[in-house]
């Protein structure tokens, strides 16, 4: 007994002491006898008959509620967990038939934040991407919804995209776009570099091209010691992605001072996606990105109109004289090497023209607009307004006839959701009458309903333990 | 399991040890009234295996009487209620030096943890072997003999502090 040494053991010994140093006070050789008068204070009686029988019954009883509790609860819970499953499963939605033909929706209707998303599954060429409240993860279950990006696709079906994992997301400057015939969505994609990341969390390593129709992920990823900053990722047309970025010079230490010690610019870079090519067109970063052609920066307001296709290059006055500079979705390149922008700054404002002889034009009878989309020598499209400007809820795409500036409205977003992407080959079709959305039961509804079977589980199981005591103390225990 | 019909061993069984069930029951709660409930509710914990236990039902019932004892400690800890009950003094005692004694002994035992208390009573007033005690109590032989001397220690301690002699 180690240090009890002085303590030992009242069954084999019958004699205990307190340590040396106490001995001679304390010493305490009646424990054993104390201990057996303790014992024998035992109360004395003749047993219960009855007991055996009232705890089978109580053991019976409670057995009967517990199993009912737990039918309650595996019945309950499978329900109310297949009856979520269902109403959220995709195919809840109405596919689209063979013979509706491809279009623009006139309106992209306000949805439910639980709407099925793609989840990377083959689904259909988008038409539009708004931004739309979305409810995801666990703060789904009790109605916390985040900014999700909303997809119509071009035979009107509604569904949220679910981008790569590896998306560097909307605030970490991860621009997307969408491809002119809608079917591939280019984007920034984080992942590892070779030195310390910029962002431990969040470096970006390239750009990414995610097929809408097939849900296949293609990645062109760059050498980076501490990561990119992100340029441009625009589609040129329906196969190549011009794309530019900038080499972060330094690790978390510079997280605050990007600008001043950004590293090496990648020029303008064609990603032709079918081939797997990637061609550096020039050493200057794009400004413009058109259909086949992009401008790239020059010296002062002058620039390189580029055809991507034969290579022909032209010296064009750029819109904006470099303010635009890193910011080509605020410039639309059209044919001849036309630019439009929005002259005023980033809030709707006028629509103007710079042609490549240097002439300039401006529509001050048409709709302000916030982002130019395409750009023909008779008609331009734009988006605008949205959030941002007060008096507007709605946003419009607008179509411009660029002779009188009178405007049509090709589709409209109520709720002053931004745009994120439409596929410009469909603005020139007419519109279609997109889907029903549907309704799908919020998630919370099912998280209460499963709360309420929990409970009511719990409930029978005291109640089995009630009736379990009342059948043990002598009631029935029914 | 068969029906509700007490069966013979059971019987047998509860004449034969109750009283000792009633004495380790005594000792592990420190109060009469206690010890009896606590025995019935063992016996009862323990009559849906009879079927199961019945040729040799002793370890099985004080394994549930001990930890039944510690779980229903933690309860009434856990409610807050307190255990003056445990250190009460018998309203009628055979005598004075007994009363000082085993009152002595009874508050001192209640001043230590159940398991603690487990292990002393079965240790020293069952003289159970330290791998019953451990097997009882669901714990390994040598947390047995360290909670057995610690126990002991600890007693000591509290008979110092009463004050109270414990004499042959």
């Amino acid at each position: 007994m180690g240090e009890s040494d002085s303590l030992s053991d009242p069954r084999t010994d019958r004699t205990m002491t307190t340590p040396t140093e106490h001995s001679a006070q304390h010493t305490l050789p009646g424990l054993d006898r104390a201990l057996d008068d303790l014992a024998h204070k035992a109360p004395v009686g003749a047993h219960d008959p009855t007991l055996f029988s009232r705890s089978m019954r109580a053991h019976r009883t409670r057995r009967a509620w517990t199993s009912a509790a737990l039918a309650v609860l595996v019945i309950g819970l499978a329900s109310v967990t297949g009856l979520a499953a269902l109403t959220r499963a995709p195919s809840s939605i109405q596919p689209a038939g063979s013979s509706t033909p491809a279009g623009l929706p006139s309106v992209v209707q306000r949805v439910s934040p639980y709407l099925a998303g793609t989840n990377g599954e083959p689904w259909e060429a988008a038409a539009v991407l708004v931004e739309a409240p979305r409810a995801t993860g666990a703060g789904a279950l009790i109605g916390r919804t985040g900014t999700g990006i909303l997809a119509v696709s071009t035979a009107g079906e509604y569904r949220f995209l679910d981008l790569p994992d590896d998306w560097t997301g909307a605030d970490s400057g991860g621009l997307l776009d969408l491809s002119p015939d809608g079917r591939r969505v280019a984007l920034w994609v984080t992942g590892e570099t070779s030195g310390a990341p910029y962002d431990a969390d969040q470096s970006t390593v390239g750009v990414a091209v995610l097929d809408l129709t097939t849900g296949a992920v293609t990645r062109q990823a760059v050498d980076t010691e501490h990561g990119l900053d992100p340029g441009e990722v625009r589609w040129a047309d329906d196969d190549r992605v011009v794309w530019s970025y900038t080499q972060i010079a330094g690790g978390p230490e510079i997280a605050d001072d990007l600008v001043q010690v950004s590293g090496d610019s990648s020029g303008t870079l064609v990603w032709d996606v079918d081939a797997g090519t990637v061609d550096r067109i020039s050493d200057q970063v794009p400004v413009a990105v058109g259909t086949e052609r992009v401008v790239v920066q020059g010296r002062g307001r002058w620039g390189t109109c580029i055809d991507l296709t034969s290579g022909s290059q032209q010296r064009v006055r750029t819109a904006d004289g470099g303010f635009w500079l890193g910011n080509s979705e605020a410039v639309v390149l059209g044919e001849d090497c036309a630019q439009g922008w929005n002259y005023t700054s980033m809030l709707p404002g006028r629509f103007q023209v710079t042609r490549a002889d240097g002439s300039v034009t401006t529509h001050p009878g048409a709709p302000r607009l916030v982002w130019p989309l395409t750009l023909t020598a008779s008609t331009a499209t734009w988006w605008g307004p949205r959030r941002g400007d007060q008096a507007a809820t709605i946003g419009r795409l607008w179509s411009v006839d660029l002779a009188t500036d009178e405007a049509t409205e090709i589709l409209r977003v109520p709720g002053g959701r931004g745009l994120v992407g439409v596929a410009t080959d469909l603005v020139d079709l007419p519109t279609i009458e997109a889907q029903d959305p549907g309704s799908p039961v919020p998630l919370p509804w099912f998280t209460a309903a499963g709360a309420g079977v929990l409970l009511l589980g719990l409930g029978l199981l005291l109640r089995g333990r009630a009736r379990a005591r009342a059948a043990a103390a002598g009631g029935t225990g029914a | 399991m068969r029906g509700s019909e007490t069966p013979d061993s059971f019987t047998e069984f509860v004449v034969a040890r109750r009283e000792a069930l009633l004495r380790t029951a005594t000792m592990l709660t420190g109060d009469p009234h206690d010890a009896e409930d606590l025995v019935q509710v063992a016996l009862a914990r323990c009559v849906p295996r009879w079927s199961r236990i019945e040729d040799d039902p002793e370890p099985y019932v004080r394994t549930v009487l001990v930890r039944e004892n510690v779980t229903r400690w933690r309860r009434r800890r856990w409610r807050e209620t307190t255990v003056t009950t445990l250190l009460e003094p018998d309203a009628a005692p055979d005598h004075a030096g007994a009363l000082g004694e085993v009152d002595a002994l009874r508050r001192a035992l209640a001043g230590l943890a159940p398991k603690q208390r487990a292990v002393v009573v079965l240790r020293y007033v069952e003289d159970l072997p330290e791998d019953e005690v451990a097997h009882l109590l669901g714990v390994r032989r040598g947390t047995v003999k360290s909670q057995a001397h610690d126990g002991l220690k600890r007693l000591r301690a509290l008979l110092d502090q009463t004050g109270e002699k414990v004499s042959v």
